[in-house]
């Protein structure tokens, strides 16, 4: 696909979600206040491992399994565990501009409410699909990619009904190799990142901006099977209580990237000789 | 009674008639027939039905007509006609041989249209009595015009008993009558009456035969009578003696020819040639006159067809010399002789670089002469070898023979021959020439040996100066490719600009041209000798610079494809990047690092003619290998490699061997 082509889309879903928010805005004027309410910003530490498993030629096994802390009394960013989130999919690749991920996310969420009428534990499923164009450039690599989500979402409060509702994901990124004249073996990377979360759905009143995450990072490709990298995020997005309030959060992201051929060893060496 | 009795009688015979009859019932079959192995015809004859139909049983006719390879003649046609009785020939038979030429006339027979033709037909008629000849038999030859009569060529009247001929034969040509006698043996026998009919007056002759044995032999010429002989025949038995029967057919005449006909009364040398030339008249007429009662050139008529013995044409005695056992392997040896010296000279004499080699060389001047000294003499040489190696000179007094094929040889004291425009007199050592009053076999070896042995001995010397010629032109040949191939290697490593040079002909470079410049000069100071057993090698170590330029030119291209087999690239799904990584990388790096430079190295240190194709040889290997493990597992050699920097071990644990 082209880029012409992406970035046509990557506008006109951005038209239709800020229509959407101004629409929903301008019915609730009333309840607003004058002036928007800059929650204390939050603490956290992410642990994400990201893998991709190649199981023929195009078709990949997609998974992460992230483990999230959050402050809590006594230490910034790594007081309690918050989240533990398994996300997996069926990749296919066209080819090497685009990639199309089709999959599921069981989000298991730990409360810090302490009371009788609040659960510890919720989980969260969704399905997800998302849509990756890379740019590609001589030395770097920049990347869209929107991903959609359906969830199903319910607060701890003992009785609470699922709520469901979308996700509109759109992502911007780069990786800038630093050290190599490419994306190789031994080049760290320089990796500005920048998501907009929007939300929908019958329970999205005033808060369709759930999160701006903005999160430059400093990566390492030790092999083409293992690469690392850490982010410090910053992100912020209307409260899920009132749409006047924002949020905001610092997160220390710790990633790990597999890459694993399970293909047979024949299929992946061709064969040669110097003299034919 | 009586009356019941006869009509018993008829009508037994009548039945036993009829069934006889039945069983021999002959039928006629039309074939085609293949004779003398080509010529195809058609054949018509009776079968019994008992005896089968490839049996011949009654009458038979044959007939071919086919084109004629004859240059005055169209067609040839045979006919055959007789009785079989199961196989075998009986009764009255013909046979005709034909040769026609159609002529413009036509003729009409029964409702057959044809041509009338002008030729020669040969008859030949008699009888068989159970496959063997016999009764009197008849041959004519008569020549044809328009289809008539209008000469008669031979007549042959002859009489057969049990297949040998016997009794009277009269035979009449234009030129020739013939009366003459066989006994009852077969034997030439009585007198033979042969008058000669030239055209003043008749010459005959007479001659007795007595069970075969030449007796006398008189010519009357011109009135006159003379007795003639042969002086070489015995003509009277003796005990101790071993005579023998001479068919016609087996060269009797020839054993005439060799004994030396002679006249004893003095006459002038004049009717002596015309006596001798009348007597071989004779002989071959009665050849002729014989030979026609059962050949046509070669073909034995009568054995062409089945069912019949060869006939006997009469037969001779004479006393035979037997040969020794050491007069054999003479014999073989003087005709062996004769062969080498007649086969060296006519190549000698064919060969196109005496042409070219004379003006150069004196020697092939001299050769020549003495060739040609022996070609003039070679014709007597060959009538003495023919009479020696023919089959009758068992039948003749040899002590007579020899002063008869003595040859007279005239060897020169000296050769005089021009070379480059100069006279040159040389002598030359020919062989002695024998004598002629004691002449025998011995001697005629020895002096074929002798010829033989000079004009081996020459040919020898010839043959070098012609081996010389090839090689200096050969030489000549190869020295222009190698300043050709000189050139090349100069052109080819002199010139860095050339697109292909790469950094090894950049490394290599001055040690070509060094290489090149020191061979040739070396090749340059060698003699002529020494240049012509070094130019193989010199070329091919050019050859080997040329393969090196290209070796070198490949090098690069070779090591690039040895770092891409050693590296393996990988999808990124995640940064969506091909990334690759180097595989085996110990193994790798010690080639890279460690035996690739020592390779190169070592070519450097030893640069010269003899190790440049097996330094070429060495390296392809060693990347070959190295190809060739980059898909094997070669975790065991990896792990000796680690840490190894000896060259040699590495060349070990490569599993390949110094060339040099």
């Amino acid at each position: 696909m082209s880029m012409k082509l992406t970035t046509s889309i990557i506008l006109r879903l951005f038209v239709i979600l800020m229509v959407t928010y101004h629409a929903h805005a301008q019915e609730g004027t009333t309840e607003f206040p004058d002036e928007s309410i800059l929650a204390e910003p939050e603490t956290l530490t992410w642990f994400n491992n990201y893998a991709n498993f190649r199981i023929s030629d195009k078709w990949f096994w997609h998974g992460e399994v992230h483990f999230r802390f959050r402050e809590n009394e006594n230490i910034n960013f790594i007081g309690d565990i918050a989240q533990i989130y398994n996300r997996h999919g069926i990749k296919y690749i066209p080819n090497k501009k685009f990639k199309v991920t089709f999959g599921g996310v069981l989000r298991v969420d730990f409360g810090d409410q302490t009371g009788d009428e609040f659960e510890d534990i919720r989980l969260e499923p969704r399905i997800w699909h998302e849509y990756l164009w890379m740019m590609p450039f001589e030395h770097l690599r920049v990347y869209h990619r929107i991903r959609i989500e359906h969830r199903w979402k319910k607060k701890f409060k003992k009785g609470s009904e699922y709520v469901f509702n979308n996700r509109w994901r759109y992502k911007f990124m780069m990786k800038i190799p630093l050290n190599k004249p490419k994306l190789q073996p031994g080049a760290f990377y320089f990796n500005p990142d920048v998501e907009l979360i929007l939300q929908s759905g019958k329970g999205i009143v005033d808060n369709p901006i759930e999160d701006l995450r903005l999160y430059p990072g400093i990566g390492y490709i030790a092999s083409p099977r293992m690469s690392y990298s850490a982010n410090m995020m910053y992100t912020t997005g209307q409260s899920g209580d009132f749409g006047g309030v924002y949020r905001q959060r610092w997160i220390f992201k710790f990633n790990v990237y597999i890459n694993l051929d399970l293909r047979k060893f024949d299929d992946k060496i061709p064969d040669t000789s110097f003299y034919q | 009674m009586i009356k019941h009795l006869l009509h018993s009688i008829v009508l037994i015979s009548l039945l036993s008639t009829s069934l006889i009859g039945l069983a021999q019932q002959r039928q006629l079959k039309t074939d085609s027939l293949v004779i003398n192995d080509s010529i195809n015809g058609q054949v018509e004859y009776e079968y019994d039905t008992l005896k089968g139909e490839d049996v011949f049983d009654g009458k038979f006719f044959y007939q071919s007509v086919f084109t004629s390879h004859l240059e005055s003649f169209a067609y040839e046609a045979i006919t055959y006609e007789g009785v079989y009785i199961s196989n075998i020939k009986e009764g009255d038979w013909s046979y005709a041989y034909k040769r026609l030429n159609p002529k413009d006339l036509k003729y009409v027979e029964d409702f057959k249209i044809g041509n009338l033709a002008s030729g020669i037909e040969l008859q030949v008629n008699g009888q068989f009595q159970n496959g063997k000849a016999s009764g009197k038999w008849i041959v004519k030859s008569q020549r044809y015009n328009d289809s008539k009569v209008e000469d008669t060529l031979l007549t042959v009247r002859s009489t057969f008993k049990a297949n040998t001929i016997s009794g009277r034969i009269e035979s009449k040509s234009p030129a020739i009558d013939l009366s003459g006698y066989f006994n009852a043996d077969g034997y030439f026998h009585g007198e033979w009456e042969i008058t000669h009919k030239t055209s003043d007056q008749p010459i005959k002759e007479v001659r007795t035969y007595e069970a075969g044995i030449l007796k006398s032999y008189e010519l009357e010429y011109k009135g006159k009578v003379f007795n003639l002989e042969y002086t070489n025949l015995d003509t009277s038995v003796d005990k101790e003696e071993n005579w023998v029967d001479i068919g016609l057919q087996e060269g009797y005449f020839d054993i005439l020819k060799l004994a030396k006909l002679e006249v004893i009364e003095s006459i002038s040398s004049s009717i002596l040639f015309t006596a001798k030339k009348q007597s071989e008249s004779t002989d071959d007429f009665i050849t002729r006159s014989l030979s026609s009662l059962s050949f046509r050139s070669e073909h034995n008529i009568w054995q062409s067809l089945r069912g019949s013995d060869p006939i006997g044409l009469g037969k001779f005695k004479v006393r035979k010399y037997d040969f020794s056992s050491q007069e054999k392997v003479i014999i073989e040896k003087i005709e062996t002789s004769f062969d080498n010296i007649e086969s060296t000279l006519q190549k000698f004499k064919e060969n196109p670089k005496l042409k070219l080699g004379k003006p150069m060389n004196e020697k092939l001047n001299q050769i020549e002469l003495v060739y040609n000294v022996y070609s003039n003499d070679l014709s007597q040489l060959k009538t003495m070898v023919d009479v020696i190696g023919s089959d009758a000179f068992e039948y003749i007094d040899r002590t007579k023979v020899f002063d008869q094929i003595w040859p007279e040889l005239r060897f020169p004291v000296e050769l005089t021959y021009e070379f480059q425009s100069e006279l040159i007199t040389k002598t030359h050592a020919f062989p002695k020439q024998p004598e002629k009053n004691n002449f025998n076999l011995n001697k005629a070896y020895t002096l074929l040996d002798a010829i033989e042995k000079d004009v081996k001995t020459l040919n020898e010397e010839a043959k070098t100066i012609f081996q010389n010629m090839e090689a200096e032109r050969s030489l000549s040949r190869d020295e222009e490719k190698l300043v050709s191939r000189k050139e090349q290697v100069e052109e080819l490593f002199g010139n860095p600009d050339n697109e292909n040079f790469n950094l090894y002909h950049e490394r290599f470079q001055d040690l070509v041209l060094d290489l090149s410049e020191n061979t040739f000069n070396t090749y340059g100071a060698y003699n002529l000798e020494n240049k012509k057993d070094r130019i193989e090698s010199v070329l091919s170590c050019f050859e080997s610079m040329i393969k090196f330029h290209d070796f070198l030119g490949k090098l690069m291209a070779k090591d690039n494809k040895l770092d891409d087999v050693y590296t393996r690239t990988t999808f990124n799904p995640y940064v969506m990047v091909d990334m690759s990584e180097r595989i085996k990388e110990s193994l790798y790096q010690a080639f890279v690092d460690i035996l690739q430079p020592y390779l190169l190295n070592k070519l450097e240190n030893n640069f010269n003619c003899n190790d440049l194709g097996l330094a070429m040889n060495e390296m392809n290997k060693a990347y070959q290998k190295m190809l060739d493990l980059s898909n094997q597992d070669t975790r065991g050699i990896e792990k000796d490699l680690r840490r190894e920097n000896d060259p040699q071990r590495i060349l070990s644990l490569l599993e390949l061997q110094s060339q040099y």
